[in-house]
């Protein structure tokens, strides 16, 4: 049974609590040591890191094949978790779940959320959620194009496996970037990190941004909708390809595909479904 | 009435064949003679087509139907921060109907830095992109407008982002302009399967 409900960050105020604790928890995460498994930076290097001196789980991020939205959906729950307990922390609701930035979805909703573009809040305090790094005119709303933000290619693969196809070739587990991409993790998922661009851009910074996680978020999502009809890969070296990472606390975790396959039975998260 | 490719590709069968989850086998019948270069402008390519390889794909009968068209061997010294959508048979001074009518996909190079220097024990590679042309070319072999079928014309044009809605502010000035790095693409190459 789904506990926590993912909503699109367009259909929420920008002083809506799931925003309000989602900022306020990015900047006490970025207020801990680096050494901590919870903190921003850290977080952010499980993706990727330009550092010299690694950690346990630094640069994990699986690109360019099958391991793709597998690897990403677990990461994005135990940040998911990580940022809750902070929210929680806080004061903020106990339910609280990462919003999804659903770009295509007409409007104004191909444009950075407005909580993410100015570099100080309403009451001119600093905002955790800006980044001055990013493409021109990302940051006052310059639109992507519908080329770069539809789902519609891969949504209608209906064979899981194979480059091209919805979920990418098969890649050894090993290595983080091969070139057996799918056709979600093409388009939207790489040309939305490009056109963001500037720390989006590059893998070993791409979740020191916020909208990072909002924009995995989406890609989760179509995924999440992708399963409806579609059959993720059946064979073991898939499914139980186990992937470390850290929980609330900083306890390390083990998990594989077939720990994530389904949002709300095993993971208590299910998406806003919106017209 | 439904057209078929130009001979000798056969017609779609209905129901499409369709693994549960891995896609089919594909051969190579065409592929560019060099690399394609792309620094920011319109790029055309033009891929020819083996009849040879073709003849052999009809005979096994229109079960067979299904192109994809590979970008191979993608390479940049870093990523460009360019997107580009890539076209099949775009004509000349393309409407913005054309446009959405022959888009087949984009090509952009995220994490490219990464692919060519990896760590720990992987290769350094290239990137590729593959995204299936079937349905513009049967849409293009219905209307008459792909009528030779030992050539497939590819074309990549640069996407912008619409208009900002929101006024110039002071740290505009820390925005990272893409860099616009050339990007050569090795191969482009046409499946069948």
């Amino acid at each position: 049974m789904a506990r926590f409900l993912r909503r699109d960050i367009w259909s929420l105020d920008d002083d809506d609590p799931i925003v309000v604790g989602y900022a306020d928890a990015v900047a006490a995460m970025k207020a801990k040591p680096s050494r901590d498994p919870t903190s921003w930076s850290y977080q952010a290097a499980i993706h990727g890191s330009h550092a010299s001196r690694t950690r346990a789980a630094y640069n994990q991020c699986r690109h360019g094949g099958w391991y793709f939205v597998s690897w990403h959906r677990m990461y994005l729950y135990f940040f998911e978790r990580i940022v809750r307990a902070e929210v929680v922390a806080n004061g903020g609701p106990d339910d609280w779940a990462l919003p999804y930035w659903n770009y295509e979805a007409g409007g104004r909703a191909n444009r950075l959320p407005r909580p993410f573009r100015r570099p100080r809040r309403g009451d001119g305090s600093h905002n955790p959620l800006h980044v001055a790094q990013r493409a021109p005119g990302i940051n006052r709303g310059a639109g992507l194009p519908p080329e770069i933000t539809s789902s519609a290619f891969a949504l209608s693969r209906t064979a899981f496996i194979g480059v091209g196809e919805f979920g990418g070739g098969r890649t050894s587990a090993l290595g983080q970037f091969w070139s057996d991409t799918g056709r979600l993790e093409q388009t939207p998922h790489n040309d939305v990190h490009v056109a963001v661009g500037g720390l989006m851009s590059d893998p070993d910074t791409a979740a020191e941004d916020p909208i990072f996680w909002l924009h995995h978020s989406n890609i989760d999502r179509l995924w999440w909708q992708w399963q409806k009809t579609g059959h993720d890969p059946r064979r073991s070296a898939w499914r139980d390809q186990p992937f470390d990472f850290f929980d609330v606390g900083g306890a390390p975790v083990t998990m594989t595909a077939a720990d994530v396959a389904h949002t709300a039975r095993q993971l208590h998260y299910t998406y806003e479904e919106r017209p | 009435m439904t057209r078929s490719w130009p001979a000798p590709w056969p017609a779609r069968s209905e129901p499409r064949p369709e693994p549960p989850d891995e896609a089919p086998d594909r051969e190579l019948v065409g592929a560019t003679d060099g690399p394609v270069v792309l620094t920011g402008e319109v790029q055309d390519a033009s891929v020819g087509v083996d009849r040879r390889a073709l003849e052999s794909r009809a005979r096994k009968g229109p079960a067979h139907h299904r192109a994809y068209l590979d970008l191979e061997d993608v390479d940049a010294a870093e990523n460009p921060g360019i997107v580009y959508a890539v076209y099949v048979n775009l004509p000349k001074d393309p409407t913005s109907a054309e446009l959405a009518r022959h888009h087949v996909g984009n090509l952009s190079l995220f994490g490219v830095e990464r692919a060519r220097d990896p760590r720990g024990d992987a290769h350094a590679h290239r990137l590729r992109v593959s995204m299936e042309i079937t349905d513009v070319l049967d849409r293009l072999a219905e209307s008459g407008e792909w009528q030779d079928g030992e050539r497939i014309d590819v074309t990549f044009r640069r996407l912008e982002l619409e208009a900002p809605e929101d006024p110039p502010e002071d740290d505009d000035d820390e925005a990272v302009a893409p860099t616009g790095d050339a990007v050569q693409v090795g191969r482009i190459s046409v499946h069948y399967a």
